[in-house]
């Protein structure tokens, strides 16, 4: 229990450093819309920009609150020995651990299918999106290979 | 896989949330194993057996592996 301890404390500090950078952005996002600073991407018109700013800071913000939960759930649990057990538990849990193995195993699966008829569907209307989900697809393929025989050597 | 942990747990008027407690895992974990939806791995095994002071032959049901065989 003393080494979770100190794992939690080293995911505290991560976590509220990530979180800071989210409220940054966040910051940024609004401040950009509401016209107090100028931050336009570089293609597209005045929608677009607005748009992609608008998504930046939501995602970042949802993000945040999401982070800013676990910070207060981590911080509880640290101060309260039953708290600090029932999250151990929780974390170690093996048949959670399995699920989400299983989970993450077949939705792997079902991104390299969608995304490769997604990337050739694409193609015939825009080479850009058609080329960059293509892309994605075979970074996603490779990273698969390139773990895979790094575990099979590990076990 | 089957086991006897529900007939174990009842025997001793435990709640699959003591039995948990007990063996360092959570209620919904010891629910699918009671079901037969989940098999225990070795480690989680070991202190359910150990918990109840009986044999892993005792506890769960390997017929299905020799069956296989």
């Amino acid at each position: 229990m003393k080494q979770y301890r100190e794992k939690l404390r080293r995911q505290i500090w991560m976590t509220a450093a990530a979180a800071a950078v989210m409220a940054v952005i966040t910051i940024f996002g609004f401040a950009a819309e509401a016209g107090l600073i100028h931050l336009q991407p570089l293609g597209g018109d005045s929608h677009y920009a607005s748009a992609w700013r608008g998504f930046l800071s939501g995602a970042a913000f949802g993000v945040l609150a999401v982070m800013v939960f676990g910070l207060v759930k981590s911080i509880r649990a640290l101060r309260n020995e039953e708290a600090l057990k029932r999250a151990y538990v929780q974390e170690h849990d093996e048949r959670q651990q399995k699920i989400w193995t299983s989970a993450r195993a077949e939705a792997t699966r079902a991104f390299l299918l969608t995304g490769a008829a997604a990337g050739v569907a694409a193609g015939y209307f825009s080479p850009v999106v058609g080329v960059t989900i293509l892309a994605c697809i075979t970074l996603h393929a490779l990273l698969c290979l390139i773990f895979k025989c790094y575990y099979s050597r590990k076990y | 896989m089957n086991s006897r942990i529900r007939e174990l747990r009842k025997a001793r008027k435990l709640s699959q949330e003591e039995l948990a407690d007990a063996v360092g895992t959570t209620r919904q974990t010891i629910t699918s194993i009671e079901v037969g939806k989940y098999t225990a791995s070795l480690p989680l095994a070991y202190k359910i057996v150990r918990y109840f002071g009986l044999t892993i032959e005792e506890v769960f049901d390997f017929s299905d592996l020799e069956d296989g065989q």
